[in-house]
């Protein structure tokens, strides 16, 4: 089953906490309730968005997958704004 | 870049999975071997603060014999940080765990970083967390706004210890998002 979202933020090849600090620029940019999905190259990236997740106060961590493209492992984060 | 939502280009996710209790362990061993005798990634910025990697089994020691006296951890697993926070204190290390939030930090970070490197009781310290980015990070911030560094103070001694293009690029976007969120 595909997750819905509502756009997407490449940040592959970017290095901790990059990710992250991009992710939070661009959910502000959303309107509550929508999902951004954020794919990175980052292996790290699966526990920082898990922890950002317990203390942010307007995300919501809907899912995480891991998947392939060109024989590069990609990880990809699922994050609602919630407030 | 943000974008709107595309359709997918790439291969069919599949969900984080355990892993095969089959596979033939010989390989990790060896990995395990390696990673234990070949130090972290580290990078001293000073003769008294070594930025560094997720330090292995054996860094301990070799940290203590250095003549190193603290490590500051910054990543976030509690039961990661208790394991070395042992590991630490049986090498005769002080260890102290700030899991600070490097996507977020705001002047009070920068503060009690600060408070910690310029205890007399810290000693030499390192300073750790997955790679060594977060807290190059926090090292650039603590010289511009502590010590009244420019950038390109801060990044020099940056570079001067190791650091590469990647990972001065990294702290520059950082760097001045952090600017951004306190002007």
């Amino acid at each position: 089953m595909s997750t819905h979202f509502d756009a997407t933020l490449d940040v592959k090849g970017a290095k901790c906490p990059m990710p992250l600090v991009k992710s939070r620029k661009a959910i502000g940019d959303l309107p509550v309730g929508h999902v951004l999905q954020v794919i990175a190259t980052d292996r790290g990236s699966i526990a920082d968005f898990q922890g950002w997740a317990t203390t942010a106060k307007n995300i919501r961590l809907v899912a995480q997958e891991t998947t392939a493209e060109g024989g590069q492992d990609l990880y990809v984060h699922y994050l609602e704004r919630t407030a | 870049m943000i974008t709107d939502a595309p359709s997918a280009t790439y291969a069919p996710p599949t969900q984080f999975a355990p892993p095969d209790p089959h596979t033939p362990c010989v390989p990790c061993a060896a990995l395990a071997d390696r990673s234990a005798t070949a130090p972290p990634q580290s990078y001293d910025v000073t003769p008294t603060v070594r930025l560094a990697a997720q330090p292995q089994r054996a860094d301990w020691a070799r940290w203590a014999a250095e003549g190193f006296d603290t490590v500051l951890n910054l990543r976030g697993d509690s039961a990661r940080a208790a394991e070395q926070g042992r590991a630490a204190a049986a090498a005769g290390l002080r260890y102290l765990h700030r899991p600070w939030p490097a996507y977020e930090l705001d002047r009070a970070h920068i503060d009690a970083f600060a408070a910690i490197v310029e205890a007399p009781d810290t000693g030499r310290l390192v300073f750790h967390c997955r790679t060594a980015s977060r807290v190059g990070l926090i090292w650039l911030l603590y010289r511009q706004i502590r010590h009244g560094w420019t950038r390109d103070q801060a990044v020099a001694e940056l570079r001067a210890a190791g650091y590469g293009d990647d990972a001065i690029e990294t702290f520059d976007f950082c760097a001045d998002d952090y600017f951004e969120r306190s002007a």
